[in-house]
């Protein structure tokens, strides 16, 4: 899809998108009555999907509470959506540099909307399956300078990406980063997937982005060569002590692993 | 302005008991908020993160301790803002006040019920502003946000907006004719391409019309293929407003909405004609190479075979008497022969591959020269116009070529003038009563576009020659066999049909092109391209070549059938100041010379003629004059016989076709001798 397709694709109010259902399924603002309509029989199907995109949100907050606790200053975030109140730079204390990226030019003009002149955050257009896009351009020495041991945000996106661009970002980031870099993503576990479940994921690629399931051990193969940081792949609730545990009504209505969290280094 | 809660003195005291039990409970109260909200995580926008409600509780608490000290409702409107702002959901704010109203006054313990209505009071005001805060910001953040996504639409719809406007205006600016129809086959728009190639002024006059007449089929037929093919195609001659016909070429294909259903049929109309006509002018082309081919074989195989017939029959003739019966079959014999080389020689033009003596010329040198050798032959009311460019640029040719080309140009012309006059007598309607032939000479550039017009057009830079005439015209038929060597319409006596096959050959050997244009009964044009050639022509070395016909004195008779080549003699010679006669045949000849034998002092004898031959002839006025001057003029001759004619005592032999200069000289240097 070229870009100026995405742009009128996501504000055309014809027909429903992916991109503002999941915005209303999230709680936001961006979506038409198209969007909510078509949304209806997902949500009945399964009631629990907004708390589970909301958790998905939780651990990008959480990563970056994390890192900053551990003196990460620089963070460099793929698939990043809107930087609303939650993001890195609104968490982080002041000062710390955050470039973020999206594929999408609609979000990536909104995002440098809200960011305004803020001198330490960046926003730039960058698929996330190439990531050697941005890793090549100017603004990573511009805002970082020489350095490369850089918190790394890789979140809410493995799902929709296939096996080979996960594969191939995790090489070029490794790559790339320095010893003692960190990165963090989040994945579901679909062994096991129902096909109940797999219906739910069908209806929702209808409306203009696919999903590409995979099983933890997949996931385990392709972030190589980073290595798994202890306590190694958790349920996102266990990442931030909730004790509403969405993770179960999912295994439950879709019988498969559920969403899990993993911090990587090099 | 109103932004702090006044107090009654009364009530002034009650507040400090107030503080005094909420300090007391505030652990507690805090612990209850913090546990109540993270229950209810899941309510809250997701912007604000599960572990910034631990923090919330106590931050609650402290709010409402500094409520009770300052009494500012801006500030609590200002934390309810906040807390909106943050993502705080609905369910969460309430159960804070809930847990603030259970502990403030429901639970409160009876040795306070004093403050009861106090703390009543405070709380109500405390919880109205900061729900007031909360609500009007939620209310900016869903606005602003839709607000956004608004902005996003409206930049969108702009942005289809100029679309439709690009694509309305491609389709009404499209070369070709574009037609809309709904599905009952009503039409619903033309663009300009399509009122200009059917003559109309206005869309109106079209819908007006019966769709059958521009599709050349009926509608229903049309959707019925649509329907199962996807496509309708369709080619027939098709009939102008004015009446005029033209080749037209359609392609149909519905229109479908987003959901794929058909919501009308598209049709772009194409004029083919002049797609015709390349495409009959390249199978021609096709058809003249193979014949090119063909011929030159035969050409070279029949010269072998006419060298071994000629070469006998001389050797024959040595053997027979003079007089002789055998004498004169062979004779016959040798004559033929001699003809069939003289056809194999235009033939070779044909096929031959080279530019012959290619130098840089102007064609306008060469069309003026043609032109003082053509104009006597034809009738007095022809007109003949030359509009010749006086910029004309050069062209490297052979200009003996191009002289032959354009003759055989004009008196095809001439011949077409004069059927159509014969014609005219039969009353076969016409236009102009004048007979007009025009050679025109200009510069053209040829495009791209202009290139694909004319078969074997390369875009450059070209200089042009157009014969036309108002002569008889040609059918379709001819015009596509045209070049075709021995293609004649003409009656066994007057044409063979090479004329055009040479200048096929020449303007191809010339790496130009041609175009014919042609109405039945008004006239024929042709109109010849070839390139330029950069370097400018040495005029001055044209300029002293030119003049350089040699002048001299005496009377010539001219001896020859083809009146052609008698007026070209007799221009020539009068031109270079010699007095001149002529003769049609060697009967002619003999008497002529026998009653004005002594104002003659050169006679120019073909060799071929009707009647009596030139041999013949020439061995009659021999008899009558030994001393007679005889120039031998021929073009089907060979070595041998130049050689036989000095033998018997000619004074020189001159070979057509020749160039005027030598012409000229050689009659001079006779006369003089
Ligand atoms: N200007 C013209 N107007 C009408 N018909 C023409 C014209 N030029 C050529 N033609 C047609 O094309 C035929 C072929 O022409 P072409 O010059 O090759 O042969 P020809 O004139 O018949 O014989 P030749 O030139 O060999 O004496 C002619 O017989 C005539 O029918
Ligand atoms: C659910 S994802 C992740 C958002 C955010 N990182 C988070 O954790 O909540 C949403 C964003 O991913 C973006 N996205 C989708 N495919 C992408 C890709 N191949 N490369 C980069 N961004 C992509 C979308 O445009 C959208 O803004
Ligand atoms: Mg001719």
């Amino acid at each position: 899809m070229s870009p100026e397709d995405k742009v009128r694709n996501i504000a055309d109010a014809s027909k429903p998108n992916a991109g503002r259902i999941y915005d209303y399924f999230l709680g936001g603002n961006h979506n038409f009555e198209i969007d909510r309509q078509a949304a209806q029989p997902v949500l009945q199907a399964s009631p629990f999907l907004p708390s589970l995109l909301k958790m998905i949100r939780w651990f990008l907050g959480e990563a970056t509470r994390r890192l900053c606790e551990e003196r990460y200053t620089k963070f460099l975030d793929f698939a990043s959506g809107l930087p609303t109140v939650d993001h890195i730079h609104q968490v982080a204390p002041k000062g710390t540099k955050v470039i973020y990226s999206d594929i999408d030019p609609v979000t990536v003009a909104y995002a440098n909307d809200i960011i305004g002149n803020n001198p330490n955050v960046r926003y730039v257009h960058c698929d996330a399956g190439k990531p050697e896009d941005l890793l090549n351009s100017g603004v990573i020495e511009e805002l970082f300078g020489k350095d490369r041991k850089i918190a790394i945000g890789f979140n809410g996106i493995a799902w929709f990406l296939p096996d080979e661009p996960i594969d191939h970002y995790m090489d070029v980031m490794y790559e790339w980063a320095e010893k003692g870099s960190k990165l963090f993503t989040c994945d579901a576990n679909s062994t096991g997937l129902s096909e109940n479940a797999k219906t739910i994921m069908n209806q929702y690629a209808k409306f203009g982005q696919p999903f590409y399931p995979r099983t933890m051990e997949k996931l385990q193969e392709l972030v190589k060569p980073w290595s798994v940081t202890e306590p190694g792949f958790m349920h996102l609730e266990k990442w931030m002590d909730m004790e509403n545990i969405v993770t179960q009504e999912t295994q439950d209505a879709w019988s498969w692993g559920g969403i899990y969290g993993v911090f990587l280094t090099k | 302005m109103l932004n702090k809660l006044t107090l009654q003195n009364n009530e002034k005291e009650q507040i400090k008991i107030l503080r005094e039990c909420f300090v007391r409970k505030r652990n507690e109260l805090s612990n209850r908020i913090t546990k109540s909200l993270l229950s209810m995580a899941f309510e809250n926008r997701f912007t604000l993160h599960p572990r910034r409600l631990k923090e919330l509780g106590l931050e609650e608490t402290k709010n409402y301790q500094e409520f009770l000290t300052h009494l500012n409702i801006d500030k609590a409107k200002q934390i309810g803002r906040g807390h909106a702002l943050e993502g705080l959901g609905v369910k969460p704010l309430l159960s804070i006040g809930n847990i603030l109203r259970d502990s403030m006054i429901c639970e409160l313990e009876p040795q306070y019920s004093t403050i009861l209505k106090l703390s009543e009071k405070l709380l109500d005001t405390y919880l109205s502003s900061y729900l007031l805060g909360f609500m009007t910001s939620r209310e900016d953040q869903t606005l602003k946000e839709q607000e956004q996504i608004r902005k996003a639409l409206s930049t969108a719809l702009e942005q289809q907006r100029r679309e439709l406007f690009i694509k309305n205006h491609a389709i009404h600016t499209y070369v070709n004719g574009i037609m809309l129809t709904n599905l009952e086959g009503s039409i619903t728009y033309v663009n300009p391409a399509f009122l200009k190639m059917w003559c109309y002024d206005s869309t109106e006059e079209v819908f007006h019309i019966e769709i059958i007449r521009f599709l050349g089929a009926d509608f229903n037929e049309l959707m019925n293929v649509l329907k199962t093919t996807g496509g309708w195609q369709n080619e027939f001659t098709a009939h102008r407003r004015d009446g005029s016909s033209f080749e037209l070429n359609i392609s149909a294909s519905l229109i479908k909405d987003d959901s794929n259903e058909p919501i009308g049929v598209m049709a772009s109309f194409i004029d083919s004609t002049e797609r015709k006509r390349l495409e009959a002018q390249f199978r021609q082309a096709q058809k003249m190479e193979a014949l090119g081919q063909l011929a030159g074989g035969i050409v070279h195989d029949f010269n072998n075979l006419l060298q071994v017939i000629t070469g006998y029959t001389s050797l024959e003739m040595m053997n027979a008497p003079r007089e002789s019966d055998r004498y004169n079959n062979l004779m016959q014999i040798k004559v033929a022969t001699e003809r069939g080389k003289g056809l194999t020689e235009q033939l070779r033009f044909f096929t031959r591959q080279d530019t012959g003596k290619a130098r840089t010329i102007c064609l306008n040198d060469v069309v003026n020269e043609t032109y003082n050798l053509l104009k006597r032959t034809f009738q007095p009311e022809t007109q003949i116009r030359l509009t010749l460019d006086k910029d004309l640029r050069s062209v490297k040719a052979d200009p003996s070529q191009m002289s032959q080309l354009l003759m055989n140009l004009c008196v095809n012309a001439r011949d077409a003038m004069i059927m159509n006059k014969d014609a005219m007598k039969a009353s076969r309607p016409r236009k102009t009563e004048e007979n007009i032939l025009t050679i025109e000479t200009y510069n053209k550039d040829i495009d791209k576009t202009l290139a694909q017009l004319y078969l074997n057009a390369k875009p450059g830079k070209y200089i042009c020659v157009k014969v036309s005439d108002t002569g008889i015209g040609m059918r379709p038929e001819v015009i596509e066999r045209l070049f075709e060597p021995f293609f004649t319409t003409k009656s066994e006596k007057s044409g063979i049909g090479l004329g055009l096959a040479v200048v096929y050959g020449i303007v191809r050997n010339h790496n130009g092109f041609f175009d014919v244009q042609s109405t039945l009964g008004e006239g024929s044009s042709f109109e010849i391209f070839l390139p330029i050639f950069e370097e400018p022509a040495k005029k001055q070395v044209e300029e002293q070549h030119k003049p350089s016909l040699t002048h001299g004195k005496g009377a010539v008779l001219i001896v020859d059938d083809d009146s052609q080549m008698r007026e070209l003699a007799v221009t020539t010679l009068k031109q270079c100041g010699y007095h001149t006669i002529v003769a049609e045949d060697g009967v002619e000849a003999l008497s002529m010379y026998k009653k004005s034998k002594a104002e003659i002092d050169l006679v120019i004898l073909d060799i071929i003629m009707p009647k009596m031959g030139g041999w013949e002839c020439f061995r009659k006025l021999k008899e009558l004059d030994p001393d007679i001057k005889v120039l031998i003029m021929t073009g089907y001759t060979t070595d041998g016989s130049v050689d036989d004619f000095l033998k018997e005592g000619a004074e020189d032999v001159i070979l057509k076709p020749f160039d005027l200069e030598t012409f000229t000289n050689m009659v001079n240097r006779v006369l003089k001798a």
